[in-house]
């Protein structure tokens, strides 16, 4: 065993050891996806004791390999614990940035519509009223002085 | 942790998931979506993968495995 890492060199796997009170379940997901292009990956354990990840290279390696996956997985914990503290810290600055942000859409999408409005009633006047003409010769309509002309 | 069995005789790949950590319906998902590729049969907390075709029985478990991982991040 080296720190948090168990090596199994002649199997072709290494565990890695993770506090599940120092990393979430959301930061070894995150760790371990990091892994699943190069590794094939397990997750066991106990989330509230201790969490144990195997990684299994796809091709396969020697033991100092197997530990640096191991610390290179060790790194990615650090990496998204970070991340993870970071939004948690971020959040009401992000909320705001976002509020401000909509406001500020919905204020021109209002003034976007009342100018469209406003241009469509200049550019499309009101069509007249039609003149219909009946068999009997009668016109109805706007122009009634053309009525009996044919 | 030997959560990967392999049966030779029968062609089978036998998976048990740590519910803690592999939330069933996931689990249930892959199954669906490792149609073409596998037979799966459930019994008790045990999978059964039988492949439609000669392949690695091992490395068929363990890209299951990677499959299920990859649905719980990005849901």
């Amino acid at each position: 065993m080296e720190g948090n890492l168990e090596i199994h060199e002649k199997e072709g796997y290494v565990w890695v050891s993770v506090n599940p009170k120092i990393y979430s379940l959301d930061v070894i997901y995150s760790a371990s996806y990091m892994f699943l292009e190069t590794c094939y990956v397990m997750i066991d354990g106990d989330p509230m004791e201790e969490v144990i990840v195997e990684l299994r290279p796809k091709n396969k390696t020697g033991l100092i390999d197997l530990r640096v996956i191991g610390r290179e997985f060790n790194n990615e914990l650090v990496n998204y614990a970070n991340y993870a503290a970071q939004c948690i810290r971020n959040a009401g600055i992000r909320e705001t940035i976002l509020k401000m942000v909509l406001l500020t859409q919905e204020g021109e999408s209002a003034k976007n519509t009342t100018t469209s409005e406003t241009n469509s009633l200049d550019n499309n006047p009101k069509p007249e009223k039609e003149t219909v003409v009946t068999d009997t010769g009668e016109t109805y309509g706007k122009n009634k002085s053309e009525q009996g002309k044919k | 942790m030997e959560r990967i069995k392999v049966n030779k005789e029968k062609n089978e790949v036998i998976l048990s998931f740590n519910e803690k950590f592999y939330n069933k319906k996931f689990i249930d998902k892959a199954i669906e979506e490792f149609k073409e590729v596998c037979d799966a049969k459930k019994e008790k907390d045990l999978i059964f993968l039988t492949p439609k075709e000669k392949v690695d029985l091992d490395i068929l478990g363990y890209e299951f495995y990677n499959y299920v991982l990859g649905l719980i991040k990005n849901n």
